[in-house]
Order: structure tokens, then sequence, then C-alpha cells
């Protein structure tokens, strides 16, 4: 009935297939969990706040505001590293088309 | 500012795998949604950086986890949040899986060192390949492979998955196991 470690593990320090499955099995259930729930109104408001400009007004500061007030990210800019990469660097960013058969 | 609608719908269609993201990594959902506002505001601002025909995604995660790092470095010495923040802001959800598992499962998560959390959840929950997450950490492809290893075994240790049919000691991780495989 019970399976032993020695089944499990093939050797020192390398997990069996069948651990490394059930690890990610319970990582996409996890990640699955929080991607249905969608994008909350806070981002799709962001991004279509940004994208009218400022002239809508009456809101257009929230997001700076809320921002520093969470006091979270508050040294914006102040990083030992770029935070954005730079364009031409040589990642190599696929399209995600490109690697849809790969999960 | 203006953004291109094809390039809106992008950042868009990436919030909700960026959150996950931001939300395992840091094990906080408040922090983590900053993390993404924050994300999404640098990104718009540095769109001209973004290089068109790429994949939006993995620049958007690359700042992400950029900033998180920086964060990370600002408060090393602050207790990581392991205080159930994250099963509390996700038990109004009608369809659960049990959250005792998912709590233990992100417990555990917590205690590894950060590259190696973001290795795993790049690769392992996040699809994308060993080079692209080598290319968001800035690091190489073997050393992502390494830290991938590393962490499954650690979180093997961390949650006693030993045997065949068990993955801590009251066996209710079944329930998640069987609903991870769907889809």
């Amino acid at each position: 009935m019970m399976q032993t470690d020695v089944q499990m593990r093939k050797s020192r320090g390398r997990l069996s297939r069948h651990v490394q499955n059930k690890l990610g099995e319970t990582l996409h259930a996890m990640f699955d969990e929080i991607v249905k729930e969608g994008v909350p109104d806070r981002f799709s408001k962001l991004l279509e706040k940004i994208n009218g400009g400022k002239a809508h007004g009456s809101h257009s500061d929230d997001t700076g505001d809320q921002f520093s007030k969470s006091g979270h990210l508050e040294a914006s800019g102040n990083e030992t590293e770029p935070v954005v990469p730079a364009k031409g660097s040589d990642r190599p960013f696929r399209k995600p088309e490109d690697d849809k058969g790969s999960r | 500012m203006t953004l291109q609608p094809s390039v809106r719908e992008a950042m868009l269609a990436a919030v909700p795998s960026l959150r996950a993201f931001a939300i395992s990594l840091s094990g906080n959902v408040d922090r983590a949604d900053d993390l993404v506002q924050e994300t999404l505001l640098r990104a718009m601002a540095n769109i001209n950086s973004f290089q068109p025909g790429t994949n939006m995604s993995a620049w958007l995660f690359t700042i992400l986890r950029n900033l998180f790092r920086s964060e990370y470095r600002k408060r090393r010495r602050e207790v990581e949040d392991a205080d159930g923040s994250y099963a509390e802001s996700l038990k109004s959800h009608p369809e659960q899986h049990s959250r005792v598992e998912f709590e233990e499962f992100r417990v555990a998560l917590a205690k590894l060192p950060p590259d190696q959390r973001e290795a795993l959840l790049l690769v392992g929950a996040s699809g994308f390949s060993y080079e692209e997450a080598a290319a968001i950490c800035d690091c190489a492809v073997g050393t992502i492979k390494s830290r991938v290893n590393r962490a499954r075994t650690r979180l093997s240790d961390l949650l006693s998955i030993d045997s065949a049919d068990e993955f801590g000691p009251d066996h209710t991780t079944r329930a998640i196991l069987t609903a991870g495989g769907r889809g």
C-alpha cells in the first residue's frame, strides 16, 4: 500500500516525476484560482484612464496619490538596477503564441 | 499619454497572470496589487522601450520581478507576511479548493529564497520556458534550472511529499490535485 521513499526519489537531491507532477499541479491550481479572478477594476480603469489622457480631470490623479499613500513603492526610480529592460537588450522574448504548446 | 489599443489589450490580458505571479511571490494580495499597478505605470511610462512583436507578458513580468527585488532589498529586515492574508482574501470565492492545502503550500513557498521562488513560479506556474525565465531574471538558463530544482526539492521536503498518496499528514490535498488536473 505505502510506497517507499526510494521509489519516489530517484537519487539524492533529484525528485521523481511523480513528486514534480504533484508540485506542478498544486502550483497551477493555486495560480488558476487567482487568474480566474480576471482583471480587477482598479487595473482596467487605470489603463482606460491613461488611454483617455488627463483631460477627464476629476479622478485622473488617483493613481499617483493612491500609490504614494500605500507607501510600498515610494522610492520609485531609486533602484540600483534598471527596472524596465532597455530596448534592444538581448533578452529573447518570444511572442506568447510561440510556446503555447510547451505547457 | 495614449496607448495603442493593441498594446493596451496586451497589457490587460497579462494582468491576471501578473497578479498570480505577484501574489505568489509576495504572499500578500495588497502588496501584490500595488506591485502590479506600479508595473503597469512603469510599463506605460516606458512603452517606447517595448519592442513591438516581442512578448508583452514577459516584458511586464520582468518589470514586476525587478520592482519586487528592489522592494525586497529595502524590506529585507521585515518579517515575511505569513498571517494568512492571502487565504483570507480568497475566502469569498464560491469555487474553492481546500484553503488549508493552499495555505500550507503558500507558507512553504514563502520559505524559499526569493530567487528559487521566482524561478519556480515562472517556469512551474506562469508557463514560461527556461529560456524566457532566464531572460526575465537576467541570468543563465542553467542557473534557472538549478534554482527550479532546488525549489522543488525544498518544497517537497517542507510539504513532506514522500509517498505516492500522501501530501502532508492528512491526505486532503487530493482534492486540489484532482482539481488541478483539469484543462
